[in-house]
């Protein structure tokens, strides 16, 4: 069973249409359709679950088994979609004698861009990867961080309509992750569809409107973060509540309609378990209103990537 | 979580050199997993079976087939039982000893250069000098199998299967002669080994250089001198003292080899200065570059 | 006991590059954290504390000792888990983890012994046997923590250490280091770029920019919020309602920055503040809200503020998230 948010209005850039792939006896992927759209979309899942797999199929580089893959109208493999698709791969690419700057140079040529044109570019990608006065020293003397602007500034010279990022920021130190994030989040505000694959969820948490989760080659779940944790209706909302007396309240709020349990935690917390989000924060204002109880916190502790994350990986590994 | 050892034993530690033999143990495991090396290394050990067989069949049919004797000596020269005898097999197991290291050079030592396996030995309990001492020895023991321990086990059959007692009483010298040359070929060539290897740890360049070393340079001495020698000189006498013939590595090693032996050759002292001025420089190879990747990595 | 670490003006030049400059710490043991920018110095200290490279000026001692002396003496007292493979291809488990403990100066049966033990502590039981190249990026990670602990270290310097795992294997290696570090005189220094990680497993931090150390100090003093300052989310919001409960917020005497999206923002209240306040101006604004919280600055703010990049605001509780997928299940 896949969990499904609704679709946004604006025409898919990718669709996958019942793709299964094989390798042998080992099927990578089974039976999976989905549509990415622009907006930043997270592609999350244990190790071995197909997602590499899925990258493979969407670049181009592989061909589904059964089921299509079709970017922006074209069948994924032809030259016609790579056209619109650029590619971070995940390792370190080769030619690492070649500078950084050459090595985008070449990268447009591939693309069919001489000459001027390609200068041209080259530049302006640069600048947009934060490159320009550090491009000049060949490849293999780059720290990860900066291979990895070397990469995405490959996957944008061409000016792409899809990009797909395999862990973008591997290696990257705190103010890059904050740069490239806010790169991914300017390219994503002009109309591009932006695929991350990544394993560091709280980043997700932050960057990624509409989540992928891949398990065992199925879609388990597609949608807002937002969307899936409220589908994931068996698991209860948990909240923390922080008072000041935690014991007193803790009766008063297992009155409220929507609270299923109440736990208390000296010396100031209450974790509640609640059945229906949206009912629960009306009545708790209202309780909030109606009683003083020297609230000093409310907050959801469930509802970030890394716990939805749990919960989807649970319910894969009950049997259906 | 409580990792074993931790509160019921203290770790008596040993000294770090005794290290050494772990890395060598642990190269030479390498080398052998793989089938090439079983190949070669049989290849290697044909000679020495022939011999083996030969001395064998000497020994015995000596006396009932006189013929079978000539038979044997015209193939195999100076098959006497002196010191030449060893020797010469020493030497003459030159080829296969080095493509066995051109291939062996990278598993021992190479591969360590990428992947971070240098980093791996010496951020544990053990500093460059044990490291290349581990991956010397391995070297060494490598050229050992090929070239000593044959000759001695060919020492001992041969003395066995004749005049045991007298045999061994007037030719003891013979066996501290296989061991000092064989040692000499160890440590030399080893040496020079591992030198390639830290600059060039990658297998193909490896065998080119090695083989242009040994392959190349030989062909090219010999050339030289036979190009080159003095009007009236026969051929032999040329080999023997021409100082292109220094440029022979394995050769320089047997003039030297040959002291140990007793047996004095001409060009003794170029052979000497060449072997010594290899190894001091592939010592200090092998430092340098060892240092310059613990730096790096 | 003496401290874990002590360095006095240490300086290392490279060449010409300058890796280190006059740095100066004393670090007690415990579990800390190692950040900083590619090329801010970490991985040259990391390299001086293990004795690999002279350092060109000052002292290091660790565990009392000086490392230009005693080098291959402290390693034996040091575990290092490098963040490239530090692998040698063609061994399997159990060799590659018996190895490392040799060279430490472990005898070859107990070294072995441990081996075992190691790696079925670590779920490797099974693959034990398997050569290394045949190992999940999971798997190595593990492997090349069991060879770092195999001699017993007392200290444990990590670089990236859940690189390449997946968010169940992060959790795992996270929970692990933190019991390794809770151990009785054992003490763990973690280099990473996950500053999240850090925060999980660490109890104080070394910040390093530029060759110097920026901060170090305890993780609870660098990360002391600003006191009465909230983080507040609130849905059912528009344009019009988000703006008019921040003005009735801000007109009841809360200092109110809005956050990147709607239904978000900082408070700064005075000690007379109620926070029932908060939810009547709800009420009365049409919002609702859910998500209260004291200020918690993340070391993410921390770094970011002291090398000189100030983030828009404290992350904020909850999601960002844009106005199309607000849906119904």
């Amino acid at each position: 069973m896949t969990i499904e948010g609704i679709n946004t209005a604006v025409r898919p850039l990718v669709e996958v249409g019942n793709v299964s792939k094989w390798f042998g006896p080992l099927m990578a992927l089974n039976d999976i359709s989905l549509e990415i759209g622009p907006g930043i979309t997270g592609l999350i899942g244990p190790n071995g679950a197909g997602k590499t797999t899925l990258l493979k199929l969407l670049t181009g580089q592989s061909k589904p088994s059964l089921g299509s893959v079709q970017i922006c109208g074209h069948l994924a493999w032809l030259a016609k979609a790579k056209a619109h698709v650029g590619f971070c791969p995940y390792g370190d690419a080769a030619w690492d004698e070649l500078s950084g700057r050459r090595l985008v140079t070449v990268t447009a040529g591939l693309h069919g861009f001489t000459g001027d044109e390609a200068k041209g570019r080259t530049e302006s990608v640069l600048e947009t990867v934060g490159m320009v006065d550090r491009a000049d020293r060949p490849v293999r003397t780059y720290s990860k961080g900066m291979r990895q602007r070397i990469k995405l500034g490959q996957a944008l010279i061409h000016d792409p309509d899809l990009l797909v990022l395999d862990e973008p920021l591997n290696g990257v130190d705190p103010v890059g992750r904050v740069e490239l994030n806010e790169l991914f989040l300017r390219l994503a505000g002009a109309g591009k569809a932006v695929l991350i694959s990544s394993h560091i969820l709280n980043e997700m948490d932050e960057l990624a409107d509409h989540i992928l989760f891949v398990c065992r080659g199925k879609l388990l779940a597609s949608g807002s973060l937002e969307t899936i944790r409220e589908v994931l209706g068996d698991y209860p909302l948990k909240v923390r509540v922080s008072c000041e007396s935690p014991r007193q309240v803790a009766p008063q709020l297992m009155a409220l309609e929507s609270v299923k349990s109440v736990n208390v935690e000296p010396p100031e917390d209450l974790f509640l378990e609640v059945q229906n989000p949206n009912r629960f924060y009306a009545e708790f204002g209202e309780f909030a209103i109606a009683h003083d109880i020297q609230l000093s916190r409310l907050r959801a502790t469930d509802t970030s990537a890394e716990a939805v994350f749990d919960y989807l990986m649970e319910r894969a590994a009950r049997p259906e | 979580m409580s990792v074993p050892g931790s509160e019921d034993e203290t770790i008596i530690r040993r000294a770090a050199w005794l290290a050494a033999w772990p890395i060598a143990r642990t190269a030479m495991h390498l080398v052998f997993r793989r089938k090439l090396f079983w190949v070669l290394f049989a290849l290697a050990l044909l000679s020495f079976i022939f011999m083996f067989g030969a001395i064998y069949l000497l020994a015995t049919l000596r006396q009932k087939y006189p013929q079978v004797e000539q038979f044997i000596t015209s193939m195999l020269k100076d098959l006497d039982g002196s010191g030449t005898t060893f020797l010469n097999f020493m030497v003459a197991q030159s080829t296969v000893t080095i493509i066995l290291l051109a291939f062996a050079g990278s598993v021992l030592a190479g591969n360590d250069h990428s992947r971070g396996g240098l980093i791996f030995y010496l951020s544990r309990r053990i500093n460059v000098v044990h490291y290349a001492t581990g991956k010397l020895l391995a070297i060494g023991l490598l050229i050992c199998m090929t070239t000593t321990l044959p000759a001695l086990i060919l020492f001992i059959e041969y003395g066995l299967l004749g005049d045991t007692g007298k045999y061994f009483w007037e030719k003891y010298p013979i066996f501290f002669g296989i061991l000092g040359y064989g040692a000499l070929l160890s440590v030399a060539v080893g040496l020079l080994l591992f030198a390639l290897v830290s600059w060039m740890p990658k297998p193909v360049p490896l065998v080119m250089l090695w083989g242009g070393l040994f392959v190349f340079l030989p062909i090219l001495s010999q050339i030289l001198t036979v190009a080159m020698r003095e009007p009236g000189m026969s051929r032999r006498e040329a080999m023997d003292e021409s100082p292109w013939r220094l440029l022979d590595f394995w050769n320089d090693l047997y003039i030297v080899g040959n002291k140990f032996f007793g047996v004095e050759k001409p060009l003794f002292n170029g052979a000497a200065v060449v072997v010594c001025s290899v190894c001091i420089l592939s010592a200090i190879a092998i430092f340098v570059r060892l240092r310059q990747l613990q730096h790096q990595s | 006991m003496t401290s874990l670490f002590e360095i006095d003006s240490l300086s290392h030049r490279y060449g010409s590059v300058l890796a280190l400059d006059g740095v100066s710490l004393s670090v007690e043991h415990g579990a800390i954290g190692l950040v900083g920018q590619n090329g801010a110095g970490k991985s040259t200290l990391i390299k001086i504390l293990l004795g690999l490279v002279r350092h060109t000026d000052g002292t290091v001692r660790v565990f009392g000792s000086d490392v230009a002396k005693h080098g291959v003496g402290l390693r034996g007292r040091i575990g290092y888990m490098p963040e490239r493979e530090g692998v040698t291809p063609g061994l399997n488990g159990i060799e590659y983890v018996g190895l490392s403990g040799e060279l430490n100066g472990l005898p070859r049966k107990l070294a072995l012994r441990r081996a075992h033990e190691l790696l079925s502590r670590l779920g490797l039981e099974e693959a034990r046997y398997r050569r290394l190249e045949n190992y999940s990026a999971g798997m190595v990670q593990r492997l090349k923590l069991a060879a770092t602990l195999v001699h017993d270290p007392d200290l444990l310097l990590l670089d990236e250490p859940t690189s390449g795992l997946d968010p169940d294997g992060r959790t795992a290696m996270l929970a692990l280091l933190k019991s390794l570090a809770q151990r009785p005189g054992k003490s763990l220094l973690f280099s990473t770029h996950l500053l999240g990680d850090i925060e999980h497993v660490c109890r104080h931090a070394i910040i390093m920019e530029k060759g110097k150390v920026a901060a170090s100090g305890s993780l609870d003093e660098m990360l002391a919020g600003q006191e009465l300052a909230f983080s507040l989310r609130w849905k059912n919001g528009n344009e019009s309602t988000n703006d008019a409960y921040l003005a009735a917020l801000q007109q009841a005497g809360a200092e109110v920055s809005p956050g990147e999206e709607l239904g978000q923002a900082r408070a700064v209240v005075s000690s007379d503040w109620s926070n029932q306040q908060f939810f009547h101006l709800a009420k009365q604004t049409e919002v609702t809200l859910t998500g209260l919280e004291p200020e918690e600055v993340d070391l993410r703010t921390v770094y970011l503020r002291l090398v000189g990049m100030e983030a828009a605001l404290p992350p904020l509780i909850g999601l960002a998230k844009r106005a199309e997928s607000e849906v119904g299940a």
